[in-house]
């Protein structure tokens, strides 16, 4: 489904409007707020899909001249409860943080359906976190912390709203962007196959227990990262933006292996820290 | 308006792929057969003491599979899936339906119930005593032994409530920590009060942890030792047991008993030497097991009872407390009181 569904977003961005594009650069600091509809598919101490609501805050920096870096933080939290199952009223209180950081060199192919393309190298962290609210004796933490490397890709479009209303400007005042990104290599950290660290019984003990981990090499740490933004570029070089990230994360540990899915959908209001170009 | 129509395509496009999250939404299949199975082969791969108990959970798999029918009640479902799990003989296992609960207590039936609380109450606390934190205590034996009833170790013990004890009884020939049906709670209380039993770090308990599905499939041991803190209490100490001191009630008394100046009077504990886990069923239910085991530091677990140093019984139609007296006599005499 998943498969179907990207390049048939990807063809409608292609076809907004194949104009010339001359990005004249930005220097953006971020800050935005959104909602986020989350659903994780624990097998530590649960073995259904859970779904629900959040609260996300995103908070990035973005320079893009003639190539581009971008770093990011993204954080939400919420409540998750079975899916499809209302009898059952567990709850599981979840967060989720995500930090990123790229740069991206623009690709040569720049009449590719007058777009630009970047293409780079990225660092992320992740860290997410279930807490069960359930009478489930001592096992009531599930998590998953990831140190990845991968790819990023950036497909970005400037056009005016010109080719949407005659009556408008033609100054280029909205912008679209779509990232991809996917990691390579990574460390993986997951609880241990009961849920307990081998600390536990330790004075002042944590639930955490970082030594077990794994490393993947593309396999088996699954986490596409999807983002998709529309920004409206204001004359005083600031900007506003509605984004929309899909991120799947799936681990694949010798047991207990987890399945999430991040969406977000938010607002943003972009500061630029340069002086606006003509 | 064609471009009208792609914007809204792109957002369309945006709002299907949400759906995309039906790729973690997959249900469990959650027939009876298929419920029960999964319980049995979570307990299969997670219960930690089948070898210590002898318990053959493939025969037990065949007894009580050809039971699940689709058409049966829920109500006798859950009945079965409790028979099972008693199976166990764990007081740490147990299942839970939207409805109901079930908890396996075998680990004081046929045992003497040591322990009267309204003996304490009137005899020895002449009412209800003083109530420091989770501790009910008060001075027996004409103010030379300081006796402390800790019901549950739920109830969170503070440093400046043991520092007050400690102190509050300092005059006296020595302490009794009743821990008595004592069901339990989280282990950190343990060494709280344990801390404040030695001056030098002692090793006091070993763990291991399932780490995989094989029967005997456990970490390496990891040793706890305690450090020790606050006051220091030098005098002579009895922690007193019954078949319902249980789990961390249980930990305690193996704690107690590597500390120097520290007896066990009373009966075996009820054991419960295995941290419980739990995990869901794919109808929504919840069990819970035994996924680890606690040893002592000479790698012995007692999972089926920690021993007293010395066995003493109570008969409660005397008006006293035995077990109290022959602590009290441990203390004050160095010997028993026949």
């Amino acid at each position: 489904m998943r498969a179907a569904l990207l390049p048939l977003l990807l063809a409608s961005v292609l076809s907004v409007y194949a104009g010339d594009s001359i990005p004249c650069g930005y220097n953006f600091l971020r800050m935005g707020i959104g909602f986020t509809k989350n659903s994780v598919l624990d097998q530590v101490n649960t073995c259904l899909p859970y779904t629900g609501p959040g609260i996300g805050i995103s908070l990035g920096y973005e320079r893009c001249r003639k190539n581009c870096i971008e770093v990011g933080n993204d954080f939400a939290f919420g409540t998750l409860s079975p899916y499809n199952l209302p009898e059952y009223d567990n709850q599981v209180s979840f967060y989720y943080d995500n930090f990123y950081a790229k740069y991206l060199w623009r690709l040569p192919i720049h009449k590719f359906f007058g777009l630009n393309l970047f293409a780079g190298p990225e660092i992320r962290i992740q860290f997410g976190m279930r807490i069960n609210g359930a009478a489930l004796a001592n096992s009531v933490l599930a998590y998953d912390f990831a140190t990845s490397t991968g790819v990023a890709l950036m497909l970005t479009r400037d056009f005016s709203l010109h080719c949407l209303f005659k009556k408008a400007g033609d100054r280029k005042c909205i912008s679209v962007s779509a990232k991809l990104s996917h990691p390579l290599l990574a460390m993986v950290h997951t609880p241990p196959y009961i849920g307990m660290p081998e600390n536990l019984l330790q004075q002042n003990a944590s639930l955490f227990d970082l030594s077990n981990h794994y490393e993947s090499v593309i396999n088996r740490f699954i986490n596409p990262d999807f983002c998709l933004s529309l920004s409206y570029n204001m004359k005083n070089g600031n900007a506003l933006a509605l984004h929309y990230r899909y991120s799947y994360f799936a681990t694949y540990p010798e047991y207990n292996p987890t399945k999430a899915a991040y969406n977000y959908f938010g607002f943003s209001l972009l500061f630029n820290l340069k002086k606006p170009c003509s | 308006m064609k471009k009208i129509a792609n914007l809204f395509l792109i957002f369309a496009g945006l709002a299907s792929l949400g759906a995309c999250e039906r790729a973690v939404l997959d249900q469990p299949p959650s027939s009876k057969k298929d419920v029960f199975n999964f319980l049995w082969k979570s307990i299969d791969e997670r219960y930690s003491f089948f070898e210590m108990k002898h318990i053959d959970w493939d025969s037990v798999y065949t007894v009580y599979e050809p039971k699940i029918t689709e058409t049966m009640s829920e109500e006798a479902f859950f009945d079965t899936l409790s028979l099972l799990i008693d199976e166990l003989r764990d007081g740490h296992s147990g299942i839970n339906s939207f409805n109901n609960g079930h908890q396996n207590v075998c680990f004081f039936f046929n045992s003497p119930e040591n322990f009267n609380e309204r003996i304490i109450t009137d005899f020895y606390f002449k009412g209800y005593g003083n109530r420091t934190g989770a501790f009910q205590h008060a001075h027996i034996r004409h103010r030379n032994i300081g006796y402390i009833y800790y019901g549950s170790f739920s109830e969170d013990v503070t440093d400046e409530d043991m520092e007050y004890i400690l102190d509050y009884y300092s005059d006296a020939m020595g302490l009794i920590i009743d821990v008595r049906n004592n069901f339990g709670g989280t282990v950190e209380n343990v060494y709280d009060i344990a801390c404040h039993f030695t001056n030098e770090p002692v090793t006091v308990l070993g763990s291991q942890l399932k780490i995989g599905p094989g029967h005997e499939d456990f970490t390496n041991i990891t040793y706890t030792t305690i450090e020790p803190r606050g006051t220091f209490w030098t005098k002579p100490v009895i922690v007193l047991t019954n078949r319902k001191t249980y789990s961390a009630g249980s930990i305690f008394s193996l704690v107690m008993s590597q500390m120097p100046s520290v007896m066990v009077v009373g009966d075996t504990t009820g054991g419960g030497l295995g941290l419980p886990i739990g995990t869901e069923l794919p109808n929504g239910w919840q069990m819970h097991c035994a996924g680890s085991r606690i040893l002592s530091p000479e790698g012995v677990c007692y999972e089926l009872g920690v021993p007293p140093d010395v066995q003493q019984n109570m008969d409660p139609e005397q008006g006293y407390d035995d077990i109290i007296e022959k602590a009290a006599d441990i203390i004050m005499f160095g010997n028993y009181r026949d």
